[in-house]
């Protein structure tokens, strides 16, 4: 209920984004992302067979025949740091401004609503600057899988709010973010600006426990932080959430970028063709400084992406998911169960310049929570969350207009959302929330009575559904479900588990409701006997009566849960390294299993709830090889290189700001450290390393019998196991 | 017997600048080699791996300094090496196994001082004599003698934690006699080997000694050769300082402010409150090389035909520019 609840404040800004693409594999297979390798059988057919070969292959642009596109297989990002955050006047830092810049201003507060749902945007809190890990590394990003957009994550340690000599607050966040309602047909494009990913629209979510937050300020002074320190103290609120979208994503910022003409393709072969340039003069410039031919560095070339962003915050209650919208979800359709989902067309009366004439072609509108103000039996007030529900035209542009939005429960309209409520400005405004007063209010045996729905009224067409309650919904805090080899003897570790929260019409469901876990592969497509072996078991309490579904699906019942949901807990079990996608879907109390979509198109996953669990790469029995070898007493340079080619030659080739694993005394030298960020108790934490979050408990115990043997324990402690 | 707390601050100090004047003396030679062939690239690595044995003494003689609740003078003028002149090792014999360091390149002579530094005990052919010591391990016998036996003497600074060492090797935290003992005797194993007949450090290692043979060997053998595979940099960059162009002179200058940052750097690791990992350390002397490449891209000094190489003074913070 956190969208009911207020004070709510709203933020508005960019986010910035600056991922390592090489292991994106949008163009050439360079990556083997299901054993954390490099696709060295592809390489070799490259010609690559050194890392000095593989780095000059890797910036060189190469013809992709398949998408007509020149590019370099490191692709817009080779020298990435996985780093994200919010823009601010001061951040990021811009390592080479003749070729690169970042969006004016910041991301700051921009207003804020009180109880009484007023909109006040004026004062100390007006323009604070809202920041992801302030004062400390940078938050990272981490795909689960690296060739899906629909697996980010965001591995941040604090949000701040304003600063500790103004107003705001600061806070540590209780879980990990991950991207919801990947949205890619949330924009038309009609001026062709947005490469790339650069129409998807997605959600974030997170919440920061109220024992670690601190407010800023004198709140004795009425305004945000007197409203929010009252609510902090009201029973049942856990602390504050944050939810924000991204959109409209840019790459290749700088002005030498933008200056590339010609067709969306032409300019995205051109910029991919500038990138491979500077990467080339990049190496060179390295190269010459290594020589000593210069006394300074070179900037390395770093091409971050920037989205728009509206976001807001307000009080988080007790059992409310942290990372993912609750409330009643309205969506397009039952893409998992083969549906094609509904689409709606826009007022064809919006045109940006040459675009004039051309139609703006169907689209689905994107998912919509909706959560209800429940007051003395009654609904007096829903807010829907459109922040990935409407396209936009254009970059830049107005929100497609369908004319009145009309709510339904059932067949009966409870309410009616004017264009202006939803219009760029309005939407910007609220961080896409809009607040619905029922007049009258609904009782809540009707509200709970029947579905919900959106229907378009656009100016020239008759009334379209186009929203429909998804009425039993299945949801899940964890994104990333990692799992290691299952293991045996010294080696035996627990299986990862993952809960899912299932409700129907918001509310807890009736017994003998079941929820059905499928398993997809690693693009979406169902493991099956045409398909892939499954790559994890999904194991269940006998109690909750599993039953396989095939493909390595399973079905089980849901019990109640502490809260107004039931719930079941199933571990994942590891069978070999890959990455399925696991679809959630809460079946009602007597329904039979139905027949699961065989593929799920990129543009379907946002209307699809699922888990991506990342089955690592069994690596035990090379963990027991090195101890034993470790007892020949080979020396350290020996064991260095072995620990090279066991750990740190991937990241070494992979992430070239990751180049001082190259150097044997180097990574020697950090092994403290590098023991510390690998340690799995740290894995949520912003600075767990590796970045992509891949190394296998084997190659831990490998790490962890190299910093013993180095440090002399096999002398002065005996044995080293 | 009772411990002259005054005498034993200063040799622990005195064995710090030790420690720490193998760092110019190693790294001055290792930066000459040309990385380009197998064997020179082989010396580089077994010098660096050496050096990188320096930073754990170093951190040894750090905690046993904290312990025994005495503070280190890493960049106390007294105690910084001055390579402004061919450097005698402090408290050194001048008459048995006598020498000075001098930075050179590559080549007979440097290996030579790198033997004589670390020259075992037992293959030393003078005996130990009452105005100095004669070999490093002499010297740590020495210290030996003068730690206190009783416990309650240490555990008064805070210690570099294990996940601090860059090198193999164990980090002692210093609590106890016993634990002084151990790291001092840790510093002479892994110098010079376990004894007679025992050419590692009992760390599966080669000691220093021996490694530096193999260096010898390396040379000697024709592997490395002189021509191709060393840079010709002058060796005693002071002596030759005034005659460095202005452009070497501030790489020189340049260089010598990333040396000081790493002096500083160890002075505050063991001086917080918590040391803890040699970050900026590792850091600045990872950089060195760089500085120096640019001081050798600058060209011969003029009337030679010999590269400028970096003087390794420490310089005040103010005089860094």
């Amino acid at each position: 209920m956190s969208t009911i609840a207020r004070p709510r404040l709203y933020f508005r800004g960019h986010a910035w984004w600056d991922p390592s693409t090489f292991n994106n594999n949008d163009n050439f297979p360079t990556y083997d992302a299901a054993n954390v390798r490099l696709n060295m059988p592809y390489l070799y057919t490259q010609g690559v067979y050194s890392p000095d070969q593989f780095r000059r292959w890797a910036i060189t642009s190469a013809y992709d025949a398949s998408q007509d596109e020149h590019l370099p297989p490191a692709e817009w990002n080779y020298y990435g740091s996985m780093a994200c955050g919010f823009v601010s006047p001061t951040a990021p830092t811009i390592e080479d401004p003749a070729w690169f810049d970042r969006p004016a201003g910041g991301t700051t507060v921009t207003g804020w609503s009180d109880e009484a749902g007023t909109y006040p945007s004026e004062g100390p809190w007006a323009a604070a600057q809202v920041t992801l890990n302030p004062d400390r590394m940078p938050t990272k990003m981490c795909d689960v899988n690296p060739a899906a957009f629909w697996s980010t994550q965001l591995f941040a340690d604090r949000l701040q709010v304003g600063s500790p000599d103004t107003v705001g607050f600061g806070g540590a966040f209780a879980r990990r973010m991950c991207s919801r309602f990947p949205n890619l047909q949330n924009n038309y494009d009609a001026t062709g600006e947005l490469l790339i990913a650069g129409s998807m629209n997605v959600i974030w979510q997170g919440c920061l426990d109220r024992r670690d937050l601190t407010l800023f300020g004198d709140l004795a002074v009425p305004g945000p932080g007197r409203a929010l320190a009252e609510a902090l103290d009201r029973p049942g609120v856990a602390g504050l959430m944050i939810r924000f979208s991204t959109f409209e994503t840019l790459y290749f910022n700088g002005a030498p970028f933008r200056a590339l003409g010609g067709t969306k393709a032409q300019r995205l072969s051109a910029r991919m063709g500038l990138m491979a340039e500077l990467y080339a003069d990049y190496a060179a410039q390295r190269e010459a400084w290594s020589r000593g031919e210069r006394t300074v560095a070179p900037a390395r070339p770093v091409n971050r992406a920037y989205s728009r962003t509206v976001g807001w915050i307000a009080p988080w209650h007790e059992g409310a998911l942290c990372s993912e919208p609750e409330g009643r979800l309205l969506f397009a359709g039952a893409t998992l169960l083969g549906e094609t989902p509904r689409t709606v067309t826009p007022s064809q009366a919006q045109t940006h310049g040459d675009q004039a004439g051309q139609p703006y072609a169907p689209l689905p509108l994107g998912p919509t929570p909706v959560e209800a103000d429940i007051r003395d039996g009654a609904v007096a007030r829903v807010v829907l969350d459109t922040a990935v529900t409407l396209p936009k035209l254009w970059l830049g542009g107005p929100m497609a207009r369908y004319g009145r939005l009309a709510l339904q429960l059932g067949t009966q309209t409870i309410a009616c959302i004017e264009p202006e409520a939803y219009a760029e400005a309005a939407w910007a405004e609220t961080g896409g929330l809009v607040d619905v007063t029922l007049d009258p209010p609904v009782p809540l045996d009707a509200w709970y009575g029947a579905d919900l729905r959106l229907v378009v009224h656009a100016e020239t067409d008759a009334p379209v559904e186009a929203l429909v309650e998804q009425a039993f919904t299945a949801r899940c805090d964890l994104r990333g479900v990692y799992a290691d080899e299952p293991g045996a003897g010294a080696y035996a570790r627990p299986d990862p588990t993952f809960t899912v929260r299932v409700q129907h019409r918001g509310r807890r469901p009736p017994p003998g409701t079941r929820l059905v876990v499928a398993q997809y592969d690693a693009g979406f497509t169902r493991v099956g006997p045409a398909g892939q072996s499954p790559m994890v078991e999904l194991l269940a309490d006998p109690a909750r009566h599993p039953e396989p579904v095939g493909a390595g699906g399973l079905a089980c019942t849901v019990t109640a849960g502490p809260g107004d949901w039931a719930e079941a807990t199933l571990a994942v079990r590891a069978l070999r390294p890959g990455i399925p996608n696991l679809p959630l879907l809460a079946l009602p109390p007597g329904a039979p299993i139905p027949t699961l979509a065989r593929t799920i198109g990129g543009t379907a996953i946002v209307d699809v709830a699922y888990v991506v669990a990342r089955a690592l790469p069994f690596h035990d029995q090379r963990a027991d090889d090195f101890a034993q070898w470790l007892t020949t007493n080979p020396d350290a340079d020996e064991v260095n290189a072995r620990v090279y080619h066991e750990v740190f030659a991937l990241w070494a080739w992979l992430f070239p700001v990751m180049d001082f694993l190259r150097d044997p005394l180097a990574f020697q030298s950090w092994r403290g450290p590098i023991m510390q960020v690998t340690d799995p108790a740290r894995f949520t934490e912003t600075a767990y390393m590796p970045v992509n979050r891949c190394l296998s408990a084997g190659q831990r115990r490998i790490l962890e019998l190299w910093d013993a043997y180095l440090n002399g324990r096999s002398r002065h402690h005996g044995r080293l196991r | 017997m009772k411990t002259d707390r005054a005498r034993l601050r200063h040799d622990l100090r005195t064995a710090m600048t030790i420690e720490l004047a193998t760092l110019p003396t190693y790294l001055y030679t290792m930066m000459t080699l040309r990385p380009d062939r197998a064997p020179a690239r082989q010396a580089i690595g077994l010098i660096r791996r050496v050096a990188y044995e320096e930073m754990l003494h170093m951190a040894l003689v750090g905690n046993l300094i904290n312990a025994l609740g005495f503070q280190t003078a890493i960049t106390d003028p007294a105690y910084v090496p001055d390579f402004t002149k061919p450097l005698p090792l402090p408290g050194h014999s001048t008459t048995s196994n006598p020498f000075t360091v001098v930075l050179r390149p590559f080549g007979p002579e440097a290996i030579a001082t790198f033997l004589d530094i670390e020259l075992p005990a037992y293959d030393d052919p003078g005996q130990p004599t009452t105005e100095g010591w004669a070999t490093i391990g002499q010297f740590y016998q020495g210290i030996e003698a003068e730690l206190p036996t009783d416990d309650a003497a240490y555990g008064h600074g805070r210690q570099m934690a294990a996940r601090g060492n860059p090198a193999a090797g164990v980090l002692f935290a210093i609590t106890s006699h016993a634990t002084a003992v151990a790291a001092l005797s840790e510093i002479v194993h892994q110098g010079e080997g376990l004894g007679q007949g025992h050419e590692n450090d009992g760390d599966h290692e080669l000691s220093h000694y021996w490694r530096f043979k193999e260096v010898e060997t390396l040379l000697t053998s024709g592997q490395i050769d002189l021509e191709r595979d060393v840079l010709p940099v002058v060796a005693d960059p002071y002596a030759h300082l005034g005659a460095y162009t202005e452009a070497q002179q501030v790489a020189n200058r340049a260089f010598n402010a990333a040396y000081s940052e790493l002096l500083d750097a160890l002075q505050a690791t063991f001086t917080s409150a918590a040391p803890e990992v040699y970050g900026a350390s590792t850091a600045a002397m990872e950089a060195m090389p760089q500085k120096a490449a640019v001081l050798r891209a600058l060209g011969p000094i003029p009337g030679t035909d010999r590269l400028a190489g970096p003087t390794f003074e420490y310089l005040p913070r103010g005089a860094r520019g």
